[in-house]
């Protein structure tokens, strides 16, 4: 390779031949003021002393030449316009992160997504891998690359390798998806990757200095995900996106109103990117019927919201959408929510009459109360759930059962000798869902309770010193609440955590939660559904279509994680029953895409994009001059230090 | 008129003659002095103070047994007093070129007005005080006189004596040692900046029975030199020439070099019962009396 190619202005290094000037200087003998002084015997000495602790004398004494010996040859290359050649840096291990969430499906000026041009910048990136020296066989090394997809969680589309065709098919096949980027799994991968464990009398994790982390971005990216970039030790940002154009909802939820018992309220917001202000109009869209339009006016870079009011009767799939109306990201025009009919709980309550629990189970309007003696009780077949008042069946039916004052035993449950007299609450779980962390069973005052010793399947709810006064149990064919204390001997049902718990009890047993009528979810969350009894297999059918199977553990709750996609699933149960769960982007962060040309990651650190990594051929005379800066200045340090100090 | 004199007034002024009135010359040894003086020696002997009795030998004066003693023990004792001594107080002065250095006071100065001081305190106390200045060939300036009607001479000597050219402290010791033939307290003040060094030169003082002060004057420019750059010294008695590059290590290594020097002489002079004290020109001459020389033990 010439030499010469490595400037843009070769020329410029005949100034080279003033470096003998600086010598030559340095030649000549340094002019100094006479001064008389008492006497010179002392200096002597000290001189002579100086010069025989320090062997590197002559050295030093010329430090001040080598460096301006250096300022010069820096000057010089600088004028002489070098260029860095990227290529020239070969054996590395890029990480390409191409984000791929769903701000990169805003479609630029040129009607090509940012995805399109990120897809462009990878193909670059690829393109200058070094691929090694074909003349010089092993020496040169080749660069390798792996591909990671940023959304919600990290998607690998490509592992490590050096083979630019795989690279370049990966890169083709990139899809954006509707979620947020977020980098906490990454982290991991990131963290691995780019450092390397030194075992020595610490455990270290040194920076790797083969790995560069390559992210290819719009920029909107959280908070969170600068943090976990900010640990990255080498990474190059490359920028894609500018418009800014965007109205995104970024809320719909759908709730009983408080105004009257007939309607529910259907709340949204609105956030606008650009910097303009916008009108827009929303429409309401159910069961493929407007039923309203709003007009919502949006500040520029601000946001807004509006309200719908929706008749009881109104049941279905709720769309919330933009009227006509384009911008640069469709995905968060329109937004879902599912609005289901309040689900009927058929609950049986076996018991020799308690008005208390009567009371608790009937005023709930999902629930439809069946009350039978416990000789008049048979089987519990026909019933969503059946609570066991100071009774219990020789065998447990399965399902959703509560003991109140028994237990099952059948199922593992045992007493330990007499009933404990007024014990007395010590503690109770706060993070199982039946007993939130508001919830306080302080006031709950127990004239007597059963001593119990729970299998090993069962939790603690709440416990006393001595037992457990509540208890849960969950199995393949049951979810059992066991309440070891009459409660009708006991103060609890004038307490506020009696209505409270069995509330909560219902929600969490009932199929649709009260209260919040629709289930809208975000992009990316897991969605936790509870299966009908005898389902075994479901299908997820996802928006566009796809179906996904899954098995289900009768009973046991299953998550439903491939929710990439904003729209309408379907999962449907071999039972027959079918249940459509609403996903939406409801990004605030997303919607908002205004293009970030620089990372400003935590600790003040600042990645500037570029446009691509056309900076192979990037001038770099202005990093010479920044290190001539430091060379005349600790040049200058120097001096003064050694005359003035 | 040489550039050094100076009016001998100003030497010594009222207000320092008068804290000085206070002070008198000690001595730790015994001197045998011509005529019995103000001084005590640890020689006993007749004064008015009473030291210890001893047995009466025959050839004893008379005049000092104790009577009462012998009226009641039947033996002679003779009394014996500490005997009164004057002394010789010499005060020698280097006058050679690097006693010319210092500002605001040149060491020359300031050893001119700390050795009119002391021998005003010498005076006061009916010692014989003597001056000797350096490089003057058997130059005495002063004979060790007593008495206060020696003081305004003495002041006139100290003003009148000026720099003198090629100078040696061994010969101007020995020349003052070949001289005195009495003995008695040395205040050697000067900035020992000889290439010949000090040790010959102070071994000197062996020769007869001397008690030794050694004042190592120097100005605060030789402690701290507040110079930088790139300097040629000159040397301002051997026109020697040194060129150095004065910044901080080299600073470093003056200093310290001053310091093994100066340690150096106080070593050898301790240990040879010589006492030692380093003074800087920037302390006051009342307070160098003052403070200093009475902790050593030369001023009581």
């Amino acid at each position: 390779m010439n030499l010469f190619s490595f400037f843009l202005n070769p020329a410029m290094l005949g100034f080279l031949a003033l470096l003998p000037l600086i010598v030559l200087m340095y030649l000549l003998k340094l002019k100094r003021r006479p001064m008389l002084v008492p006497s010179t015997l002392l200096w002597r000495r000290a001189v002579e002393d100086l010069v025989a602790n320090s062997p590197f004398q002559k050295l030093r004494n010329n430090l001040l030449m080598w460096l301006q010996l250096l300022a010069l040859l820096l000057l010089v290359l600088a004028l002489a316009r070098p260029v860095m050649n990227i290529t020239g840096t070969s054996g590395e291990s890029i990480i390409l992160m191409v984000d791929l969430s769903a701000s990169m499906q805003a479609r630029e000026s040129d009607g090509r997504t940012r995805l399109d041009h990120a897809k462009d910048a990878a193909l670059r990136a690829v393109e200058e891998m070094s691929t090694g020296n074909r003349f010089l066989g092993t020496i040169g090394a080749r660069d390798e690359m792996m591909i990671l997809g940023i959304a919600n969680r990290p998607i690998p589309l490509q592992p490590m390798t050096s083979d630019q065709a795989m690279l370049r098919a990966a890169i083709r096949s990139m899809q954006a998806t509707d979620t947020q980027a977020d980098l906490r799994d990454t982290a991991r991968i990131l963290e691995e990757r780019t450092r390397i464990r030194t075992t020595g009398d610490d455990v270290l994790f040194e920076p790797n200095p083969r790995a560069r982390v390559v992210l290819i971005s719009d920029g909107v990216i959280g908070a969170q995900a600068k943090e976990v970039l900010a640990e990255v030790p080498r990474l190059d940002y490359i920028h894609v996106g500018e418009t800014t154009d965007n109205v995104g909802i970024t809320l719909v939820d759908v709730r009983e109103s408080f105004s009257g018992s007939f309607q529910y309220e259907v709340f949204t917001s609105l956030l606008n990117s650009s910097d303009e202000d916008r009108t827009v109009y929303l429409e309401l869209v159910v069961d493929n019927e407007v039923l309203d339009v709003k007009r919502v006016d949006l500040p520029a870079e601000g946001s807004g919201g509006t309200v719908f009011l929706v008749g009881e009767d109104m049941r279905g799939l709720a769309v919330v959408r933009l009227a006509n109306h384009t911008d640069a990201l469709s995905r968060d025009d329109v937004a879902y929510a599912v609005i289901a009919p309040p689900s009927e709980m058929r609950v049986l309550l076996v018991s020799r009459g308690n008005p208390f629990l009567e009371r608790v189970l009937a005023v709930d309007p999902r629930v439809r109360l069946s009350v039978t003696r416990s000789d008049g009780y048979t089987s519990a077949d026909d019933y969503d759930m059946v609570v066991f008042d100071r009774f219990a069946p020789a065998v447990t039916p399965p399902g959703n059962i509560v003991y109140i004052n028994d237990i099952p035993r059948d199922l593992g449950f045992e007493l330990e000798g007499d009933p404990l007299k007024t014990p007395r609450v010590m503690d109770w779980s706060r993070v199982h869902s039946l007993t939130p962390q508001f919830i306080s069973f302080d006031g709950m005052v127990v004239g007597e309770s059963l001593r119990i010793s729970l299998p090993p399947q069962a939790t603690s709810l709440v416990q006393t010193e001595e037992t457990d006064l509540i208890s849960y149990y969950e199995s393949d064919n049951n979810r059992i609440v066991v309440i070891g204390f009459d409660i009708t001997r006991s103060y609890w049902p004038i307490d506020a955590s009696f209505p409270v718990f069995f509330t909560n009890l219902l929600d969490e047993w009932s199929r649709v939660r009260s209260g919040a009528v629709s289930a809208a979810y975000r992009t990316g969350s897991t969605i936790a559904v509870i299966p009908p009894r005898e389902a075994t297999t479901a299908i997820l059918r996802t928006p566009s279509g796809e179906r996904i199977p899954h098995l289900t553990d009768e009973m046991r709750t299953m998550y439903l994680t491939e929710t990439t996609e904003a729209g309408i699933y379907t999962l449907i149960f071999d039972t027959g029953w079918e249940n459509e769960l609403a996903v939406n982007l409801s990004s605030t962060q997303e919607s908002n895409i205004v293009p970030q040309p620089t990372l400003e990651l935590p600790g003040g650190r600042q990645v500037e994009g570029t446009s691509s990594t056309t900076a192979r051929n990037r001038e770099i005379w202005f990093l010479l001059v920044l290190v001539i800066l430091g060379v005349l200045m600790l040049e200058w340090y120097i001096y003064t230090k050694r005359s003035f100090a | 008129m040489p550039a050094n004199q100076i009016d001998p007034k100003s030497l010594l002024d009222p207000a320092l003659m008068a804290r000085l009135d206070a002070l008198e010359v000690l001595s730790h040894r015994v001197f045998r002095g011509r005529q019995k003086g103000e001084r005590r020696s640890r020689k006993k002997g007749v004064s008015m103070d009473f030291a210890d009795y001893r047995d009466y030998v025959r050839g004893d004066d008379t005049r000092f047994i104790d009577w009462n003693i012998f009226a009641r023990l039947e033996r002679l004792f003779i009394k014996l007093f500490l005997e009164e001594e004057d002394l010789s107080f010499h005060l020698i002065v280097d006058t050679s070129r690097s006693m010319d250095f210092g500002t605001p006071t040149t060491k020359f100065e300031y050893a001119r007005r700390l050795a009119a001081a002391l021998a005003y305190i010498g005076l006061r106390n009916q010692d014989k005080v003597g001056v000797t200045a350096f490089g003057r060939r058997g130059n005495q300036v002063v004979r060790p006189a007593r008495g206060m009607a020696q003081l305004p001479k003495v002041l006139r000597s100290l003003a009148d004596l000026d720099i003198d050219e090629g100078t040696s402290l061994q010969e101007s010791i020995r020349d003052f040692v070949v001289r005195d033939t009495q003995g008695g307290i040395v205040v050697l003040v000067s900035d020992f900046m000889d290439e010949r060094g000090f040790e010959d030169a102070l071994k000197q003082f062996f020769h007869r029975t001397y008690e030794v002060y050694i004042i190592h004057l120097l100005s605060p420019e030789e402690r701290d030199p507040s110079e930088v750059g790139h300097l040629e010294l000159v040397d301002s008695e051997t026109g020697e020439r040194q060129e150095i590059t004065l910044n901080d290590a080299l600073r470093k290594q003056y200093r310290k070099s001053l310091d093994a020097y100066c340690r150096s002489i106080r070593d050898w002079a301790v240990a040879r019962n010589m006492s030692y004290m380093p003074a800087v020109t920037s302390e006051p001459v009342d307070r160098m009396l003052l403070n200093y020389l009475r902790r050593q033990g030369l001023l009581g």
